[in-house]
């Protein structure tokens, strides 16, 4: 799987990371019970801290994207199955709102408020 | 002559003829066979080893038959590439070789009261890997001219790369369940039944040196099972679980990289490291996607890998970033 950071951008890279495998999980474009890289791996691949992908593993694992087992490291569970449907009607919602000329932060806003 | 009719007919038709001669040949031989008869020789040229004749006879028609059957196979498709066209070709060498060396052996102790009085036959598989090849090579001839196969190649569209953005791809590879376990089982199986029966009948430092060896190649074989391919700022690198062998290919050789199906078989004659045809080499695991690079200097570098056309991408997109940076 393909996995990117930008350090020229301003949100840190552990965000990015995160970023960047849940939206391969999400698309579908990574199986369930597929294995992420070795953090050390993935580290020296992207010159970037250990850290920084261990937080972002952290990160993924607290939103149930990732289960982190010991011994067979980082494991994509089954929720994204769960959010593949969210995906498709968040894509319907983001056509309205561009049809609509509404902003993100309007939309966020407006789904903050259904909540 | 129609190209299916040349392939049936050194595939299978000339290598059957020529093996069931020789299991002729044996069975005319058997009244004035001794019994048992030599079936091993030892590195003097006199015979160590003893038995019935039959299984000799077996081996000749069940070999020659597996393998014309395997060439047969081999051969499907549309067109006959270049390591197709290698395999078939071996079929008739290979059945020359071993009826020369099988029936030849036996034909030779015609007439013996006592096998162990055979003699010496350094001289058969040396006639027969001669003879082989000259029919093999006849084979290759008569056989149709290697054809391009069909062009599966999809050059994938490059990714939008930031200036500063660092990408990486990383894929395992690994055998499915089924085909991990029959792998994993055969290879636990032959190191244990080697190792065993070279305890029960060589001394011990023999047994310690044959058993490490198996270890080993047992190792070797599975390293061969298990990959870790990656595309990264320093090109492809294409690592076994075990981390040799190890495959690199430097970003500044890349002069493309395109997503193409492969057919082990008929693209690579197999699976594991292999050759393809001039100046083309493949890690084939399995068949479907796999991930084609060709270097400036023309040669080109395959893998079977799930998400070639990401990897693919990336490496395209790399090499054109480098390209506009330097």
């Amino acid at each position: 799987m393909l996995f990117t950071v930008d350090p020229g951008s301003s949100s840190p890279l552990f965000e990015q990371l995160a970023a960047s495998i849940r939206g391969a999980i999400l698309s579908g474009r990574v199986a369930v019970n597929e294995r992420l890289p070795a953090a050390r791996d993935l580290a020296v691949a992207l010159d970037i801290n250990i850290h920084t992908v261990l937080r972002a593993y952290q990160e993924l694992r607290d939103e149930g994207f990732i289960e982190l087992r010991r011994g067979r490291g980082a494991v994509v569970t089954d929720r994204a199955r769960d959010y593949s449907a969210l995906a498709r009607d968040i894509d319907t919602i983001v056509a309205e709102a561009k049809r609509l000329e509404l902003t993100p932060g309007a939309v966020s806003a407006m789904i903050r408020e259904a909540w | 002559m129609a190209d299916r009719t040349r392939i049936l007919l050194v595939a299978v038709v000339v290598p059957a003829v020529i093996a069931l001669g020789g299991a002729l040949l044996i069975v005319l031989a058997l009244p004035d066979l001794p019994d048992p008869v030599a079936i091993h020789w030892g590195a003097s040229g006199a015979p160590d080893g003893f038995g019935p004749a039959w299984p000799s006879l077996l081996l000749l028609v069940v070999l020659v038959l597996a393998y014309s059957a395997f060439a047969l196979v081999a051969a499907r498709g549309k067109g006959l590439s270049i390591v197709q066209r290698l395999v078939v070709a071996t079929s008739p060498f290979l059945s020359v070789l071993l009826t020369v060396t099988l029936a030849g052996s036996l034909w030779m102790q015609r007439g013996l009261d006592d096998a162990a009085a055979a003699p010496g036959v350094e001289l058969l598989p040396l006639g027969g890997t001669l003879g082989g090849l000259a029919l093999g090579v006849g084979a290759w001839f008569v056989l149709p001219a290697a054809t391009p196969l069909d062009d599966t190649r999809v050059t994938p569209e490059t990714l939008p790369l930031g200036a500063t953005e660092r990408a990486v791809w990383m894929q395992r590879m690994e055998p499915s369940g089924v085909l991990a376990v029959f792998a994993v089982g055969t290879l636990a199986l032959v190191t244990v039944v080697g190792v065993v029966s070279l305890a029960l009948s060589a001394p011990l430092p023999v047994t310690l040196v044959y058993g490490a060896l198996l270890l080993v190649i047992a190792l070797l074989v599975a390293a061969t099972l298990f990959w870790r391919v990656r595309v990264t700022e320093e090109g492809l690198e294409v690592r076994s679980a075990v981390g040799i062998p190890r495959f690199r290919i430097p970003l500044a050789d890349v002069d493309s990289a395109s997503l193409v199906e492969v057919e082990p078989v008929r693209d690579f004659g197999g699976w594991g490291l292999r050759w393809g045809g001039p100046g083309r080499f493949g890690v084939v695991t399995r068949r479907g996607d796999g991930l084609e690079v060709r270097r400036r200097s023309g040669r080109v570098f395959v893998v079977t890998v799930d998400d070639a056309r990401t990897g693919a991408a990336l490496l395209n997109s790399l090499v054109a970033r480098r390209g506009t940076m330097s």
